[in-house]
């Protein structure tokens, strides 16, 4: 202000000074007129004084003009960043409220509280406050929404939450594991239904339930495409994975372009707001057939010896009891089957015993190679008789294992006796033991008929029997009484044969006798407990299995 | 375009449905070529029966689709890109209605099949329905995001099924001139190769409408 009243002052004084000193010139210039000194004439002093001052306003003029543009500049230049800051925090408040930010870790009202000018200050104040309710909604429905994250991840069941546009809203681990979707499927919200599910059978269950406006519920099987290309059919089966599939709609508020519809109300797809539930149903229609087909086989197996029976006592009530040698025939015909009720039901008892972990097991360190003797002792003369070289080949010096003596004698007879059931005369039965990682794996190895790779994936269930007519006799419940008498002892189990007609081996790996011995394997064998008779020691293809107990190797105890 | 206003709303949904319907078919047929390679292996004949008896629901698939997009040509005048998408789409519900024809065929061949006894079974079924599913699979993808790359590859993948079904021809002739008593299953078994053979061609198909749905050209690709 100062500068200026100055400059004023300044520009006035140089132009009345002009104006005069003109004037001075003028008059002195004129006829008559007292010369004036020739300095104050000089028209050329007169210009130069006049230059100055003219000079000196246009610089007072230009100052004061610079000054109030500079002023007004600055003025905008606030007026723009308290706008600009206005702008930013109203921004960073409605931003708090919008769930895409919802992870920032920047707190709304620090950024509101970021400096504003003074005018603004009321204004600011109330944003925080607005900002600060904003947040604390912000953390809550944060919070809310980590926690349904979490419930959804640890139903049991699977669940999609499709929403009015037919998008994928929610969708949690089990159903990206049930439907083969990429990661935990969380990648997949915001896609369309259709697109990211791929199943036309699931959607529809969705579809139908919109259209009845009712929950709706069906059985679907799904198969995945990683092991399609299986060769094996056992391995490929245990991929598809029975699903019930239920749906239920959520309450419409009317759908989105319906009305608007394109010349025509046929709508092509009904998907629209709802969840999907998936629940694997595999294990539970697995575990139901084999209940089933168990009390079958029971029923069968206990029907046949009782109608023989039934018939030998009513040919002796019908006169043959008067023929005394053919009733004392008749009489060793029912004890032959009276004998093989009593062995299955007894083997029946046996196993269902070992299989609830009820049969106990007397385990002491023993040497493998007087169980082979044992086994080979009792056998030799019905291998003999058969016309079979019984031989036996073990190892020398192994390890003590821990075992109950009598089971592991009793897995061998079986073994023994089978394969001298189904080898010709003239073939070898070899009785080995040799020893496997940390345990010692024991073999009974036949050049006899051999057994199909569908058969060997079946081996060891309850009641399998290669032959299906009874000419061979049997239960068709030892070899499951050996898987069940071998996974008690913490070892495993498994067959292979190079083909029918190229003889088989049965083979099967207990732990060394030792402090690690206990522990083998126990969790294997409780999921295999509880998988029933689907759980056999060969992996389903027939090729032995590389799952050996995973023993410290200790030395042997004396 | 992607933030503006969208005023064809409806017909964008349109678009949109006629996408997810051929998905849906897609899904169908996937499942038609498994319960029929799955019928034919369990030797289900319940199965195979159902597969033949459900390919009228993808037959009916086809006519929706096909009057979904024909609705959509009549009433929107669709351009460039969209009418692409629309001729394909109706190209590939055809493409697809076969390759559930054909999955119909293998159901009809397993339950003659299942009259027949037992033969070994054919590993290279297993891994040509799983090439099988796998391509349409990758196809489909394709289509839905308009790659045509993707969609190549998916297309060149189609010599394996051909090597496949030379194997099973040489595996079924050698087995017929051992044993001249298997000659009726392994002419069936030939059949079924072939079919998938014939799947994989129309997946190939699909791959080139979906080149043509994302570069706007023809290419053939039954060359390589």
């Amino acid at each position: 202000m100062k500068i200026d009243l100055h400059v004023v002052v300044g520009a006035l004084i140089s132009v009345t000074w002009f104006v005069g000193q003109w004037f001075l010139s003028a008059v002195g210039r004129a006829p008559g007129a007292d010369p004036l000194p020739m300095a104050m004439s000089d028209p050329a002093w007169a210009l130069l004084t006049g230059s100055v001052g003219l000079a000196l306003g246009a610089f007072g003029a230009f100052v004061v003009y610079r000054t109030d543009q500079g002023r007004q500049a600055a003025a905008r230049e606030a007026f723009a960043v308290s706008a600009r800051q206005l702008r930013q925090s109203v921004r960073y408040a409605v931003e708090a409220t919008s769930p895409d930010l919802m992870y920032s870790d920047a707190p709304a009202s620090a950024l509101v509280a970021s400096r504003l000018p003074e005018e603004a200050e009321p204004l600011a104040e109330a944003l925080v406050d607005v900002a600060l309710t904003l947040e604390t909604h912000r953390e809550s429905v944060a919070r809310e929404r980590v926690r349904v994250r979490q419930t959804l991840a640890s139903i049991a069941e699977g669940l999609i939450i499709s929403s009015e546009e037919g998008r994928v809203a929610a969708v949690n681990p089990e159903a990206a594991r049930l439907l083969d979707l990429p990661g935990d499927g969380s990648s997949l919200v915001g896609q369309s239904l259709v697109t990211a599910v791929r199943d036309y059978e699931v959607t529809e269950t969705l579809i139908k339930a919109i259209e009845t406006r009712g929950p709706v519920t069906r059985h679907v099987r799904l198969s995945p495409f990683s092991t399609m290309g299986e060769p094996s059919m056992a391995r490929r089966a245990t991929s598809v994975r029975l699903v019930k599939v239920s749906a239920v709609p959520f309450a419409s508020q009317g759908r989105l372009p319906s009305d608007v519809g394109v010349g025509s109300s046929r709508r092509t797809s009904g998907v629209g707001a709802g969840v999907i539930f998936l629940e694997d149903e595999t294990e539970l229609r697995r575990s139901e057939s084999i209940r089933r087909d168990f009390v079958a086989n029971v029923s069968h197996e206990l029907r046949t010896p009782l109608a023989s029976l039934k018939a030998l006592v009513e040919t002796l009530e019908e006169g043959a009891l008067d023929d005394p040698p053919a009733a004392r025939e008749f009489l060793r015909l029912m004890h032959v089957e009276v004998d093989s009720l009593t062995q299955l039901v007894f083997e029946l008892l046996e196993l269902s015993q070992i299989e609830s972990g009820q049969a106990e097991m007397e385990k002491r360190p023993v040497a493998p190679i007087t169980l082979l003797e044992t086994a080979y002792r009792r056998l030799r003369t019905q291998a003999t008789r058969a016309g079979i070289d019984l031989r036996l080949a073990a190892e020398h010096a192994l390890p003590m294992i821990s075992a109950d003596p009598m089971r592991v004698g009793q897995v061998l007879l079986n073994l023994l006796q089978n394969a001298i059931k189904f080898t010709p005369e003239g073939g070898v039965v070899t009785l080995t033991a040799s020893r496997d990682g940390g345990g010692i794996r024991f073999g009974v190895t036949d050049t006899g008929i051999g057994i199909s790779r569908e058969d060997l994936t079946r081996l060891f269930e309850r009641f399998f029997k290669v032959d299906q007519s009874r000419a061979s006799g049997g239960t068709g419940l030892g070899l499951a009484i050996a898987k069940h008498l071998v996974q008690a002892h913490g070892g495993v189990i498994g067959a292979y044969s190079l083909g029918e007609g190229h003889g088989s081996t049965v083979w099967f790996v207990l732990p060394q006798s030792g402090e690690g011995a206990a522990l083998v394997n126990q969790k294997a064998q409780v999921a295999s407990q509880t998988r029933g008779a689907l759980a056999s020691g060969d992996d389903g293809d027939g090729t032995p299995s590389i799952a050996v107990p995973g023993v410290p190797a200790t030395p042997a105890t004396p | 375009m992607a933030r503006q206003p969208d005023i064809r709303k409806a017909y964008h949904f349109e678009l949109a449905q006629l996408g997810d319907q051929i998905l849906t078919m897609g899904s169908m047929v996937d499942k038609a070529l498994e319960r029929s390679m799955d019928a034919l292996a369990r030797r289900d004949v319940d199965q195979a029966r159902q597969v033949v008896a459900d390919d009228s629901f993808i037959n009916a698939k086809r006519m929706g689709i096909e009057d979904g997009a024909v609705i959509l040509l009549a009433t929107q005048q669709p351009m460039a890109s969209d009418l692409r998408f629309i001729t394909s789409v109706e190209h590939i519900a055809t493409d697809l209605e076969r390759m559930g024809d054909h999955a119909r065929s293998i159901s009809r061949l397993s339950v003659k099949l299942c009259a027949e006894p037992p033969m070994r079974s054919v590993n290279e079924f297993p891994r040509m329905v799983a090439s099988c599913r796998q391509r349409l699979r990758l196809a489909l993808d394709a289509f839905i995001e308009r790659d045509a790359d993707k969609a190549l590859a998916c297309a060149r993948q189609d010599s394996e099924l051909d090597q496949l079904q030379d194997d099973v021809y040489d595996l079924m002739l050698s087995t017929m001139e051992k044993d001249g008593s298997t000659i009726v299953r392994a002419t069936y078994l030939l059949w079924i190769a072939h079919n998938l053979e014939r799947v994989g061609d129309h997946i190939t198909n699909v791959c080139e409408r979906v080149i043509y749905l994302a570069k706007g050209r023809r290419e053939e690709l039954d060359e390589e």
